[in-house]
């Protein structure tokens, strides 16, 4: 040992000791306490949305399965999608406050359609400056050969369904026809459309704004094949363009000048960063790195913002409820039990208390939209009434009841809720249930090979009319996956489908969810809403109850020009 | 030396080859498909484009009927009637067979039941999963992704420079701190500058990353300010994820130089030293500091390996482009080409630095010779 090193050690010895437990003490209080009058450059309460970029700057909270839109489903490649690809029709500005003969769509690329009189044939005029982003013209064979290529036998698309609404659709997507002139999409000439209908569709005009129905570059697409949306190879007609994508980082749109209304579009450039972790979409929105955190963020990491000026909550077309299977033969195949289980709710109590308020209690199945309005007859919490149906389908007092199991993707508002109605049970009837939490994909695949026994469940409207709810519980559909089936619903359903008067086809839809909400497989618990993070300096952002936000009615104010803490 | 080398590369050929065909197997294992999405859809043209209705191995135990695979026209089972010879086999659980009944049950379970199991006949063999996948790998492609419009090969050539940036940061940070911390602690053994220098490395080796990311986030990022949260925009962001997986190493090697130090230290050529009148600093940069580094220098390749492999935490925390982050969503994904791939990369990279290792080993230590062994 180095005895001369020793021997000087004690006084700095000492004061090291100190400076290293000064250190430390530092650092837990920097981490315990708030941050205490050490506001830089925006961190800290007062944060700007986006004061670290100087490009508009959004979250998205996955990488893109596909940038194709014939291909895609989801709301990250939607967010891509809608602005870089425009169809026939374009998604408004908002969904919320529309007046009378406005529509939640605008025109796009058609500056003009009309509509036979058995609503079935719709002649779309499409403008003359509508263009591609290489400069080519966008003719109505482009939308042709793009619906074509979607309904093309095998094609690898998840939303191809929602094309079968065309009449002889679904034989041809099926393979069952093989001639393509017998389905019922025509380009009359370069500038004409005429699409004709299975069925009477009121809601066509917001479908063709849906990027399953936007024209794909064919030429470009035959040319790359998969590869054909890389930023290199991608050609497309909306008011963006892709320039850069790398996995699991970011996308790079920018304005495409050959855009037909490119004078009114304001944002120059927008990136679009992959962040799956709200909690780190929250940080990174807190150090100025976003202008807006693009997916709704859960209660945990919203609530402590819900007073910034930044904070935002638009109604959602979706709702939270809880479905039952019923194809075993158990106790739920019994609507007495299922009404009891509902009663036993207090749906109030879950959005006020457990989820802090975020949510709208649901009052009946089927979101509030425009035109529509609920004919059922919505039970309310009663939990007394419960206990006497409990007992009448054999379970006095939860006796002898089977211990359930509740199935819900990993989620910690997924939790919340299931805890909340697992005591609620407990307490109004006496059952017990177990909790059962599997990460997404396991959760998808027990729901739709029926292999649980109680699960949560989501549904977002693909549209604004109340078939995309109701469809969903047709003895054949899907997406039911419960095993419910009831002939008057299914009849109902049909009548509502063929008829063209749109009165009477809203009727047929109420009756057809009174019979849901009264002997359906589910319990409606909330109506989403998005709670989102988004600068109070971005003008043109308003409520869209499918959170479609197109950049391009956006504009972003210099925040250095205003008081930042005005608001 | 030569006749090692060659050895050893066979050996790691046969390792990977052995991971690949474990990991094929135990992807397919997790329940559900890449195939599977929220809503609806027809999932036939994912799962043929995929072969993914076919069996992986030659031996397999069918799916069942009503699985939404076995669901799609023309199927590969249904369009060939195959030589096949289905058993069953019970297979008995260790441990419980007293032959008692299960009370709860009721039911005897002294073995479970397992299969039908089916074996192809030979001339399928080339058609499972397993051999497509193997024979595209020899052919150099790593497949498609099977979520992604991107191939396997490209999503990790755009992830790995990042993981790879990191793991050298984090390892230039850990012998920056680790050294110096090392040295000083050793030259001063039992004192409190010992203590209190070991004590900070014992808390490095103890606290695990995603304690220290998120901790490291809420006071540089959050509090202060000085870094972004998430993501990699510039050299400034990959900072905190660094210091994040380095602090560990740095621990470590302040604790193996320590070691060093103490033993080099009474050596009789370090007495020389100082006994030819030499100063402390001399005798301790020039002399005591190349042998206590011999374990460190050892250390390198190992840390440098495990730095790779083990950045997938940190890079989900910081939310970095890495490797890491597409193992893991992948995974979420059951993206199998994608898990695979990565988990190929990983593997080859252990085993190719482990290969380094061994061999440098000779050139540090001359006592080491692999001939004989």
């Amino acid at each position: 040992m180095h005895k001369s090193s020793e021997r000087t050690e004690p006084r700095g010895k000492c004061r090291r000791v100190a400076a290293w437990m000064a250190t430390v003490a530092a650092l837990v209080w920097f981490a315990s306490t708030g941050c205490g009058g050490c506001n830089i450059g925006g961190a800290g309460e007062d944060f700007v949305a986006g004061y670290n970029t100087d490009v508009f700057t959004f979250a998205v909270s996955a990488d893109p399965q596909t940038l194709d839109p014939s291909r895609m489903s989801g709301a990250p490649e939607g967010r891509i999608a809608f602005n870089i690809f425009e169809g026939l029709m374009a998604p408004g500005p908002t969904t919320e406050g529309l007046g009378e003969g406005e529509s939640v769509v605008v025109p796009g690329v058609a500056k003009d359609f009309d509509v036979s009189e058995d609503g079935r044939t719709y002649t779309f005029y499409l403008r003359e400056d509508a263009k591609w982003s290489n400069g080519e013209p966008v003719t109505a064979r482009d939308f042709e050969l793009s619906w074509k290529r979607v309904l093309t036998p095998g094609f690898d698309g998840d939303y191809v369904q929602i094309l079968w609404v065309i009449e002889n659709g679904e034989p041809y997507s099926r393979g069952e026809l093989d001639d393509w002139n017998q389905v019922g999409v025509r380009s009359i000439d370069d500038r004409t459309l005429e699409v004709t209908l299975e069925e009477p569709t009121p809601y066509f005009p917001e479908l063709v704004a849906f990027y399953t129905f936007y024209p794909v570059p064919i030429d470009v697409v035959e040319e790359h094949e998969e590869r054909w949306t890389r930023p290199e190879n991608i050609v497309s007609n909306g008011a963006y363009k892709l320039t850069g994508h790398r996995p699991q980082m970011d996308m790079v749109m920018e304005k495409n000048p050959h855009y037909w209304d490119a004078d009114n579009v304001s944002i120059e450039k927008a990136i679009a960063r992959i962040i799956p972790d709200t909690n780190a979409v929250v940080n990174a929105y807190r150090t100025g790195a976003l202008h807006y955190s693009g997916a709704s963020i859960p209660v945990a990491q919203i609530t402590s913002l819900m007073t910034h000026p930044d904070y935002y909550n638009e109604p959602m077309l979706g709702t939270y409820y809880l479905r039952f299977n019923v194809s075993d033969d158990n106790a739920l195949a019994d609507p007495k039990v299922r009404r009891a289980l509902w009663k036993a709710i207090d749906r109030r109590s879950l959005v006020e208390d457990t989820m802090n308020n975020l949510y709208d209690v649901a009052d009946a199945y089927v979101p509030p939209m425009a035109g529509w309005e609920s004919g059922a007859e919505f039970p309310g919490y009663d939990p007394s009434r419960a206990r006497e149906l409990l007992a009448e389908a054999g379970y006095p007092d939860g006796e002898g009841f089977p211990r359930f199991q509740y199935l819900y993707n990993t989620d910690e508002d997924h939790k919340l809720i299931a805890e909340a109605i697992q005591s609620m049970w407990q307490r109004n009837l006496g059952i017990e249930i177990r909790l059962v939490n599997k990460e997404w994909r396991t959760y998808l695949q027990d729901v739709s090979t029926l292999n649980y026994q109680i699960a949560r469940a989501g549904w977002i409207g693909d549209y604004n009319d109340p078939s995309t709810f109701l469809d969903l519980w047709r003895t054949d559909n899907g997406n039911n996956n419960t095993g419910w089936s009831d002939e008057e619903y299914d009849e109902l359903m049909d009548k509502a489908r063929t008829e063209p008067d749109p009165e009477r086809r809203l009727e047929y839809m109420q009756r057809a969810e009174a019979i849901l909400v009264d002997r359906g497989p589910i319990v409606p618990i909330y109506y989403y809403t998005n709670n989102v993070l988004v600068s109070r300096f971005l003008d043109g952002f308003e409520p869209h109850n499918r959170d479609i936000h197109l950049l391009k009615y956006m504009s972003l104010r210099d925040p250095t020009e205003t008081n930042p803490s005005g608001e | 030396m030569t006749r090692f080398i060659i050895r050893r590369s066979v050996a790691s050929v046969f390792v990977v080859l052995v991971v690949i065909l474990i990991s094929l197997w135990i992807t397919r294992l997790a329940p559900s498909n890449p195939c599977l999405e929220e809503r609806d859809v027809d999932i036939c043209p994912c799962v043929q484009n995929h072969h993914l209705d076919r069996p992986v191995f030659p031996v397999y135990t069918p799916l069942e009927d009503e699985h939404p695979m076995k669901q799609c026209p023309g199927s590969w089972e249904a369009e060939r009637r195959l030589a096949v010879f289905p058993m069953s086999v019970d297979v008995p659980i260790p441990g419980a067979g007293d032959g008692e009944e299960d009370e709860a049950s009721g039911i005897d379970e002294t073995s479970v039941t397992v299969g039908p199991i089916y074996i192809l006949g030979p001339g399928q063999w080339t058609e499972t999963q397993a051999a497509t996948y193997v024979g595209n790998l020899a052919r150099g492609s790593l497949g498609d992704s099977m979520v992604t419009d991107w191939t396997v090969g490209e999503t990790l050539r755009s992830a790995l420079p990042y993981t790879i940036q990191l793991a050298l940061q984090s390892l230039f940070f850990a012998l920056l701190f680790g050294i110096p911390a090392g040295l000083i602690a050793g030259l001063r053994q039992n004192s409190p500058t010992d203590y209190s220098v070991m004590t900070v490395a014992m808390i490095g080796v103890s606290i695990p990353n995603f304690v220290l990311g998120p901790l490291l986030i809420l006071l540089f990022s959050l509090h202060l300010g000085w870094f972004s949260a998430t993501g990699w925009y510039s050299w400034q962001d990959s900072i905190l994820p660094s210091i994040t997986l380095g602090l560990f190493y740095t621990a470590y090697v302040a604790r193996l130089t320590r070691g060093g130090v103490l033993e080099v230290i009474r050596k009789d050529y370090i007495r020389t030293a100082r006994a030819k009148g030499l100063s402390e600093r001399v005798v301790v940069m020039r002399h005591a500091l190349k042998g206590a580094l011999l374990p460190v220098v050892s250390y390198l390749g190992p840390a440098f390996a495990a730095m790779l492999a083990g950045s997938v935490v940190v890079e989900e925390i910081f939310g970095l482009p890495g490797v890491g982050t597409h193992f893991i969503r992948s995974a979420l994904n059951r993206d199998y080409n994608l898990v695979l791939g990565t988990i190929i990369l990983y593997s080859s990279l252990l085993v190719f630095l482990n290969l380094v290792v061994d061999i440098l080993y000779t050139v540090i230590d001359p006592r080491v010779d692999y001939e004989d062994g």
